[in-house]
């Protein structure tokens, strides 16, 4: 079920409704709905993998148990692995089986040896990478003896399915989260109209943003041999907005749809094209995968406490995987291997945290070096989506080749319609809005210290979002995250 | 959660009574305005879609307004021509574009039921929808009429292109005819390979051809020319016209012998070509192309 989809707007007034009116005096209850409905949600799109998340809820609920149970080092340490290669190992064979068949193939091929092998039609189970990597952090945190196992295997099933983040994220860790499943949830008016707020915010991110964005980004990553210089900066722009509307539009939805069911989630986004620097872009772009990755693979690799040629070693491997959980693909190693290279001066001078606060913080305006800082950023963000975005390697250097011509002087070739003036005015719309709001949790939050506190000025600014929503919508697009 | 939903149902009634503010001005806009108004001395009017559109040059045919857009079935042609007749009851002719493809099967999830054009139609003709009109787009389209209620409520900004978001005869700039026949050659064309008759689009034509027969209209069916390549895939459009509308005037171009630098693709004529049509047009010559 898509959080764009008319299904999801009949489901979640139902689902919120027996939540708070029917199943309300038990916590059980609400678990068990939060599950089913959870369970639901994911089997609209396609109830085969449901066994997949079950079989995953299981065996870590069970390894939790005997975790619990188990003293001896060697048996805990076996469980704990156990956990890894069966989460892991479902995600290997349903991601990047295909990937590994085709580069083992290659890679005899160079040395001589024919082998001879066909790759799999495996459809890839949405939200894989998401939900795997959540039921990981529960049996690590069990191990490290961060969190008590839970008892409660409903409570445990409503944590890993948790139907509003379970596709694409935040990846909740067991310790923020599964608590949550143990306490009586209380509605609060002022919680569940932030919800509204963030819900709202997302849905104008994804609709209207992304999905009129995706169409230029299409239509010219899709041509780019035809597309001068100037058109294909456009394009690159254009996805640099499209996969931060896509992405920060589907976890605000999440994380706006778990307050009203009385959750917190983890924030998953803080305005990273405000970043001064590549450090501060990573603390604020996916914040919930970058902090799993430091803390589940940065931090026992031994992190920034050995040598200089550790802590290179170590941020190379963390940006490298990050980018292949992105994808099996050549293109995404590459993505993470570039982002890895702009961090490295900061990592090596010892300023990658050196912009921790908030631009321009208390003022209107940033200082004409923040400003800079961040323009600089932003130019190699957007550079690096390419190989993000391109369909190959050899794309993303034809693509860049194409940059780099005499026709970088020349107007884009891009026909000026309404769409394409509509889509530069609503980029226009949200960064603003970002902007004004950029010390704030997310865009919408109000409050009193706030430019749009005002009644009136807040409602004519929901209506604006909605009519914007309705009709500017761009031609309906799966979240690009899905995928992986 | 009292509060919670009164906030909540008040935020919903604000965005329903703008919706119904806008949509209320728009209608009234578009039922007072004149924007559709002809010159006096027009009595002839060419619909259809981008064939007629492409073929007819008004500026050479006398006392005629060109009022095709490209890409509008015969349910837009019906509606438009409602309201055009309201406003211009001089008007006594009407040659409406008949080819192959407007009454094929396909046009239907191409010209009336796809999402993308369904929308963009919308945000031009929904003021002339009426309550059957609404009630048959609604059926079919649900998400799409509700969200294009939303869309419409910029109808001003059309209104203000006045007859220009009508269409009209516009010179073409582009030649991608070998491109075209070489893809003919290899792939073939859809609406020409095989004929599926649409019920929808049949629906459409009776109501105009009802429409003109109440309104004392002279109705002529119009065929406008297209390339020699063609000629001889149409045995569906002229089997759909002697079984349903052989009592109404069909004028077949679609044969006439043009050269290839007369069209600029299959089925759209370059601007000399164009020309060359509508001056013969004009002088009485094509009479003879009657069906």
């Amino acid at each position: 079920m898509l959080f764009n989809s008319i299904d999801f707007a009949v489901f979640l007034p139902i689902v919120f409704l027996l939540y708070w009116f029917v199943t309300h005096k038990n916590i059980k209850y609400q678990n068990l709905l939060i599950l089913v409905a959870s369970y639901v949600f994911y089997g609209w799109w396609d109830w085969r993998f449901l066994s997949l998340i079950a079989f995953s809820t299981l065996i870590d609920f069970s390894i939790g148990r005997k975790l619990e149970i188990e003293k001896k080092q060697i048996s805990r340490k076996f469980l704990l692995w156990t956990s890894i290669v069966v989460n892991l190992g479902f995600l290997g064979f349903f991601k990047y089986y295909n990937f590994f068949l085709e580069n083992f193939i290659t890679a005899f091929s160079f040395f001589g040896y024919e082998l001879r092998a066909s790759s799999l039609n495996i459809i890839l189970p949405v939200g894989i990478s998401f939900y795997t990597f959540q039921t990981l952090s529960y049996t690590i945190d069990v191990y490290k003896g961060k969190i008590k196992p839970t008892k409660d295997i409903i409570a445990f099933g409503a944590f890993v399915s948790f139907f509003p983040q379970l596709v694409a994220g935040p990846i909740e860790r067991a310790t923020n989260l599964l608590p949550q499943f143990y306490v009586k949830r209380k509605f609060t008016y002022a919680r569940a109209v932030d919800g509204m707020r963030q819900i709202l915010w997302g849905l104008f991110k994804k609709i209207v943003i992304a999905d009129n964005c995706a169409e230029f980004a299409n239509q010219i990553f899709n041509s780019s041999a035809d597309m001068n210089s100037s058109t294909l900066i456009l394009g690159a722009i254009f996805f640099t907005f499209q996969i931060y509307g896509d992405f920060s539009g589907y976890s605000d939805i999440a994380i706006g749809t778990a307050r009203i069911f009385g959750f917190d989630l983890m924030r998953n986004f803080a305005f990273p094209y405000f970043s001064r620097d590549i450090a501060e872009f990573w603390r604020r772009w996916h914040i919930s995968l970058s902090t799993w990755f430091r803390d589940y693979l940065y931090i026992p690799l031994g992190g920034s406490r050995g040598g200089t040629w550790l802590k290179l070693r170590n941020t190379f491997v963390i940006f490298l995987v990050s980018g292949f959980w992105h994808g099996a693909n050549w293109t995404f190693i590459v993505w993470g291997a570039l982002n890895a290279i702009y961090f490295l001066p900061l990592l090596l001078t010892n300023r990658n945290r050196s912009n921790l606060g908030t631009i321009g913080e208390g003022k209107y305006f940033p200082s004409f070096r923040e400003f800079a800082s961040m323009l600089t950023t932003f130019v190699l963000t957007v550079f690096a989506w390419i190989f993000f975005r391109a369909q190959s390697i050899e794309h993303a250097f034809q693509y860049i080749q194409g940059i780099f011509t005499s026709s970088l002087i020349e107007m884009p070739t891009m026909d000026i319609s309404i769409q394409l003036l509509s889509t530069c005015f609503f980029i226009g719309v949200l960064l603003f809005i970002e902007w004004v709001n950029r010390e704030k949790e997310f865009a919408l939050e109000l409050n009193n210290s706030n430019l749009l506190s005002q009644s009136l000025k807040r409602r004519a600014l929901y209506v604006f979002l909605i009519f914007s929503i309705l009709i500017f919508g761009g031609g309906k697009q799966d979240f690009i995250y899905f995928q992986f | 959660m009292r509060r919670f939903f009164q906030k909540l149902g008040l935020q919903l009634l604000i965005v329903v009574f703008s919706l119904l503010a806008l949509t209320g001005v728009n209608k009234v806009i578009f039922n007072w305005s004149s924007t559709f108004e002809l010159d006096k001395n027009v009595n002839k009017v060419v619909l259809g879609d981008s064939h007629s559109r492409y073929s007819f040059n008004d500026k050479i045919i006398s006392n005629s307004h060109n009022l095709s857009a490209s890409a509008d079935s015969y349910f837009y042609s019906y509606l438009k021509l409602k309201k055009i007749k309201k406003e211009n009851p001089q008007i006594d002719t009407v040659f409406l574009s008949f080819s192959q493809h407007n009454v094929h099967k396909f046009i239907e999830e191409t010209w009336l039921f796809d999402d993308a054009h369904l929308g963009s139609r919308l945000r031009i003709y929904f003021p002339f929808l009426g309550q059957d009109d609404f009630a048959f787009l609604f059926k079919e389209k649900p998400k799409k009429m509700l969200s294009g209620m939303f869309s419409q409520a910029l109808f001003p900004v059309f209104v203000l292109r006045g007859l220009d978001s009508f269409g009209g005869y516009e010179k073409l700039d582009y030649t991608i005819l070998d491109k075209e026949l070489e893809k003919l050659r290899n792939e073939g064309r859809v609406e020409y390979d095989s004929f599926l008759e649409s019920p929808v689009e049949k629906k459409y034509l009776q109501q105009i051809v009802n429409f003109c027969r109440d309104n004392d209209l002279e109705l002529i069916l119009v065929n406008p020319p297209i390339h020699n390549s063609l000629h001889d895939k149409q045995d569906g459009m002229y089997g759909f016209y002697e079984k349903y509308f052989s009592s109404v005037p069909f004028y077949d171009f679609s044969k006439m012998d043009m050269e290839d630098g007369y069209f600029v693709d299959l089925v759209h004529l370059s601007p000399t070509g164009a020309d060359y049509f509508s001056t013969l047009f004009e002088s009485g010559e094509l009479l003879k192309f009657k069906y």
